[in-house]
């Protein structure tokens, strides 16, 4: 014979009961570890009224900002947005451009600079290096892929995310972005559809800022690929971008990881974004860390 | 909490970030005890805390979200302390007590039914114990656990319903051992 159980209410008295006093040596352990640790200084603490002067300063020009192409033969493709593409072969101002291959195409193994922001009047550049086997296509993103998986690096211009990925092409749950890189990793971590980590600082190109790591659901995708099939357009996309309205880069297949690193290019906000999978091997992932060691980001 | 409290500790104010300590310390102590279910696990996990704590603050932008976020702190504290520990130690097992009445379920509660809470609570995961001690001993709502554990609310609803229905299926298995004269 089972007796009627109050489960709630046996829990709620029994977890009532026991210690609630932490401890004096534990305190004492902690004020001794104090005096050994050093805070982490966060980049936006010390300048934080500063930045926000600054924001305040750039006023409408700053909300307006373009953010972040990785503009590889991307104004191949966009020539309402940019002008010529402006790969070229070395760092060297005075090297010769260097040919772009067609979308999808083996790139040259070499270093590539890009004016993303060409089109906001902005004459920020990214230059970066790839090795042997890496390719592009529009959509910011240059990749490379084996056994059907891909791996790569996009620049964003997040202009807002969306409430719910798989219904991304309403705008009715879009959340604001704010113009700051907080604004982003706040938004960003307000988020319940996906997994967003804990920020942590960064500095990449010579310009500081935040990263968190977003991990996509697995349930949208029924094979080890792109495919949503419940989704709009059968894709799930987490943001929409001002280069690419609601049709940026989508999310690649079940977990797929994306570690977004929010920049703060004196104050404009460019989004490092690399992107894998929890399986995706080391030496991948290894190339993939090398090309954003590689970049530099110019005024 | 004095947020200007909360701004010298995060300004490096060691004196500051001590008086939270004392102010915190009794009620992180307490989640984590209930959680680990030992005392000695607890205090690392609290002593992780405040330590992690004490490196992150002059991130935490929010003075208000302090002790959601020393929650979220402590019970990802919490989950190292278990996987360190290799889950949960056996524990004791209690008597069961021959003169308490199984059918009433007054507040005292009697030797047996801790016993039984007691192992029905150690076969839960972590983070069904961690949502579980944030609702029914903290009082927390599912919304202010989501909020301060950074989880979707359809997790925190989830983890309690789950982490509720072992605990009741737990304790019902051993009051039909008990009522059969058997101990598992």
């Amino acid at each position: 014979m089972t007796r009627h159980i109050n489960v709630d209410r046996a829990l709620e008295d029994w977890l009532a009961e026991g210690p609630s006093q932490l401890p004096d040596r534990a305190i004492d352990a902690i004020v001794r570890q104090l005096d050994k640790t050093q805070q982490r200084k966060h980049w936006w603490l010390p300048g934080r009224e500063q930045m926000n002067r600054t924001i305040f300063a750039l006023g409408g020009a700053a909300a307006a900002v373009v953010v972040a192409v990785l503009a590889l033969g991307l104004y191949y493709n966009q020539p309402g947005v940019g002008g010529q593409p402006t790969a070229t072969a070395t760092p060297s101002p005075t090297a010769s451009p260097r040919p772009v291959p067609e979308e999808g195409g083996d790139l040259q193994p070499g270093t590539y600079v890009a004016e993303p922001l060409q089109g906001a009047g902005n004459g920020l550049t990214v230059t970066f290096t790839v090795p042997e086997g890496w390719k592009w296509i529009a959509g910011n993103v240059v990749y490379a892929e084996r056994d059907g998986k891909n791996w790569g690096i996009q620049l964003e211009d997040i202009t807002s995310l969306n409430g719910d990925p798989c219904d991304w092409s309403g705008t009715a749950d879009d959340v604001s972005v704010g113009t700051t890189v907080e604004d982003l990793v706040e938004a960003l971590g307000a988020q319940t559809a996906y997994e967003v980590s804990e920020p942590i600082d960064v500095a990449i190109g010579g310009y500081s800022g935040t990263r968190v790591d977003i991990i996509h659901p697995t349930e949208p995708f029924t094979r080890q690929d792109s495919a949503a099939p419940g989704c709009d357009d059968g894709r799930y996309r987490i943001w929409s971008s001002a280069v690419h309205g609601p049709h940026p880069i989508y999310a690649q297949g079940p977990a797929n990881r994306w570690q977004a690193n929010i920049l703060d290019v004196d104050g404009t906000r460019l989004v490092v974004v690399a992107n894998d999978f929890p399986d995706t091997a080391a030496e991948d992932r290894a190339e993939m860390d090398a090309i954003i060691d590689s970049i530099v980001i110019g005024p | 909490m004095d947020p200007n409290l909360i701004d010298r500790a995060r300004r490096g104010d060691r004196e500051a970030f001590t008086t939270l300590v004392l102010s915190l310390g009794d009620r992180l102590y307490s989640v984590a005890y209930r959680i680990l279910r030992d005392t000695s696990s607890a205090e690392d996990a609290v002593q992780q805390t405040f330590m992690t704590a004490w490196r992150e603050l002059p991130k935490l932008r929010d003075e208000s979200r302090l002790e959601a976020w020393l929650y979220r702190l402590l019970v990802n504290a919490c989950y190292a302390e278990i996987r360190h520990t290799g889950r949960w130690q056996p524990g004791l097992r209690l008597v069961t007590d021959l003169d308490a009445d199984p059918s009433s379920e007054g507040a005292q509660l009697s030797v047996e039914r801790r016993d039984e809470l007691e192992r029905g609570f150690r076969r839960l995961s972590g983070e069904q114990r961690a949502v579980l001690v944030m609702h029914h001993y903290l009082g927390l709502s599912g919304a202010e656990i989501a909020e301060a554990l950074g989880l979707s609310p359809g997790t925190v609803r989830s983890r309690l319903h789950y982490a509720r229905q072992q605990m009741r299926a737990a304790l019902e298995a051993d009051s039909r051992s008990i009522a059969t004269g058997g101990m598992a």
